[in-house]
């Protein structure tokens, strides 16, 4: 029930000049080390995290949700415009995006990631605001039985990858696969397929994996062509000083609003899928980028989109305001960021469980105001850094290319304070460079080696439970609906592949 | 010759055979078979990708084989991967600072002496390094505010990885 007390008392609090600020300083925070590869945003989190202890709940979420939202889009900064995906959320925006950079509409595809992450933030924070109950309701009811279901439809994508090259595809879901079951088995302890090393017992952690299989691949490419072609600036047509000065064709709003069915899409897979605990933004955003590659009417989707850009960006975004829907009801962290957040929450004197919103009101509505009130602040200072970023990718690549690879290197130990995580990169970025070479898509392998573990860990779970008997997956009526939605789309997206292959 | 095996279809070949080998290998393995479940799917996808590919490289018609470049990058991609290796075990034992300093103006001197042998660059060579200097300086600076002043990087020295 609304209480009209409380949001006024939180009104006052939100709309405050000290809040502000905060909210200001967190965006900051959160672009700038969003955009430096490996320094997730979940670590400028846990950096401030501690003001909790010292300041009020609106100064500290104000702070905190300025930095999450900040650090979301962050992260596509440098996947748009080096290739290299500052948090991982933003590696469904690396094809797309850098593909438009090379074509020269960098500045139009950053603007396309600023105007559609915002899009995605403020119709999650509304969804948030008005279903939090209702969305909260349904997901206690997905058992391992119905989150088997559920992983096996995010599987099924992989089809979609597949179909126009079922052999490479398939290779690639299988190297996903095989990735993400290295090191301890999660429910015996077991450990498979480490080849001896002790450092790979712990997994393969995702961060490292992304950035090198993405980044290294670009860096090979770019110093290679330093090395091998040195050429004068003047030879390649543009003077340095001019090129830099030379200013680019920004985002209209026809092109925007044409992206409609990313835009809405996205809103809905990174809403509906970031509502539950587990998936995370980097699985929103690639299984809306697979899904609207079957129905976008850009015949450049994959190789240079902006409609590409909206949706993985859309749906990354997405996932903020659900992420804190089973957090408000029913203290489930969705995910690490969420946990940090609940975190803060519970050392500013909040229980979170199903009577927060009840006991709390006045504290859930402050949230509410802060997410609302962050994105005009994300969209401004993404704004005006936008044309800064789009300088840099003019920088010569014997200059620029290099300071990459050394920040990649520092951000990859920075995130665990893990040597080994250099090598994880290192190694991922020789994959991802076979791949390149090989033509091997890459959405098989990342969605599979996202979705692996979350499925092994429910599908083994439930089969526990069950005693072996397979009916158990098909029980419910919401696992019967996902079998269901995951056959459709099989057959759908074959059949459509098929017939577009004919053509 | 027609239908001749290209690239494509020698990698296809080379997949299933290391695939094939670690799904016979899960079998040896000290492990529950709920625990090599998804590896073997995972090693059996694989090896049926590389058959595929196979066959379909053997169907296709040689003269549109999509053939792969036969640039030889391998010696790039160990030097780029062994320095970016290096740097990392330098950053840990001889500091930040040094070791970004060192790397980027050796790069950067490199660079500008092979383009001066080529005489590619207008400039003259002593603006050009000192230009460079002070950006790899500046560069340094900022690494070493970010990751040790602020972020308080702790960085034990540990000989290997």
């Amino acid at each position: 029930m609304f209480e009209m007390d409380a949001m006024r008392e939180a009104f006052y609090m939100v709309f405050a000049l000290d809040t502000v600020l905060f909210i200001m300083l967190g965006v900051l925070i959160g672009i700038s080390v969003g955009a430096i590869p490996g320094l997730a945003h979940s670590l400028p989190i846990a950096l401030v995290l501690p003001f909790s202890f010292v300041l009020p709940l609106h100064q500290t979420m104000g702070l905190l949700i300025g930095t999450y939202k900040g650090g979301t889009f962050g992260g596509s900064i440098t996947a748009i415009s080096f290739g290299t995906p500052g948090t991982s959320g933003a590696a469904a925006t690396v094809k797309d995006g850098h593909a438009l950079t090379q074509l020269g509409k960098g500045k139009k595809a950053l603007q396309m990631g600023l105007y559609s992450s915002i899009t995605g933030d403020v119709i999650s924070d509304i969804v948030l605001i008005f279903l939090v109950v209702p969305i909260g309701a349904v997901a206690p009811r997905f058992g391992p039985a119905e989150l088997t279901a559920l992983y096996f439809v995010a599987l099924s994508l992989v089809v979609v990858f597949t179909a126009q090259n079922p052999g490479k595809g398939i290779i690639s879901a299988g190297i996903g696969f095989f990735l993400a079951i290295i090191g301890r088995d999660i429910l015996t302890g077991g450990i498979r397929f480490t080849f001896g090393l002790r450092q790979l017992e712990a997994g393969i952690e995702l961060v490292p994996l992304l950035v090198g299989f993405f980044a290294l691949p670009n860096i090979i490419k770019e110093i290679h062509g330093v090395i091998t072609k040195p050429t004068k600036p003047e030879v390649s047509g543009e003077d340095p000083k001019e090129l830099m000065k030379k200013k680019e064709e920004g985002l209209t709003f026809k092109e925007f609003i044409s992206s409609w069915r990313g835009l809405g899409l996205g809103t809905i897979t990174g809403t509906l899928l970031g509502a539950l605990p587990g998936p995370g933004a980097t699985l929103c955003s690639y299984t809306a980028y697979s899904v609207v590659s079957q129905i976008s009417k850009d015949e450049n989707y994959g190789k240079g989109a902006l409609e590409g850009v909206a949706t993985a960006e859309t749906a990354n975004n997405a996932t903020c305001g659900a992420t804190f829907i089973p957090m408000l009801t029913f203290g489930i962290p969705g995910s690490s960021i969420a946990a940090l957040l609940m975190a803060a929450l519970i050392m500013e004197g909040i229980p979170l469980g199903p009577r927060t919103v009840v006991d709390h009101t006045e504290a859930v509505y402050t949230l509410f105001l802060l997410l609302i009130l962050a994105n005009p602040f994300n969209l401004i200072l993404g704004k005006l850094l936008i044309p800064v970023y789009s300088k840099l990718t003019r920088i010569p690549a014997s200059v620029l290319w290099p300071v990459i690879a050394l920040v990649i290197v520092i951000g990859m130990y920075a995130l665990n304070h893990r040597p080994f995580d250099i090598v994880i990169c290192l190694a991922a970025g020789v994959i991802g460079y076979f791949f390149k070479w090989f033509k091997l898509p890459d959405g098989p392998l990342v969605l599979a080696f996202l979705v692996t573990p979350l499925f092994e860990a429910n599908f083994r779970q439930a089969i526990t439970m069950a005693r072996g008997d397979i009916t158990f997956f098909f029980g419910s009526p919401i696992s019967q609906t996902l079998w269901i939605v995951a056959i459709i789309a099989i057959v759908f997206f074959v059949t459509r592949r098929r017939k577009s292959g004919q053509q | 010759m027609k239908n001749r095996l290209s690239s494509n279809g020698i990698v296809g070949i080379i997949l299933f055979v290391l695939a094939a080998a670690g799904f016979i290998w899960s079998y040896s393995m000290n492990l529950r078979p709920l625990e090599v479940f998804i590896p073997r799917i995972a090693l059996g996808l694989i090896a049926a990708g590389g058959i595929l590919v196979l066959i379909k490289d053997l169907l296709e018609d040689p003269e549109k084989k999509d053939l792969p470049p036969r640039e030889n990058l391998l010696p790039y991609i160990a030097g780029i991967v062994l320095a970016m290796w290096l740097y990392g075990w330098a950053f840990r034992n001889i500091g930040i600072l040094t070791s970004t300093f060192i790397f980027l103006s050796l790069w950067w001197i490199w660079v500008s002496l092979r383009d001066e042998k080529a005489q590619v660059s207008n400039q003259p060579l002593a603006i050009k390094l000192g230009k460079l200097t002070g950006a790899a300086l500046l560069i340094t600076a900022c690494i070493q505010l970010l990751f040790i002043e602020l972020l308080g990087m702790h960085m034990p020295t540990t000989p290997l990885p």
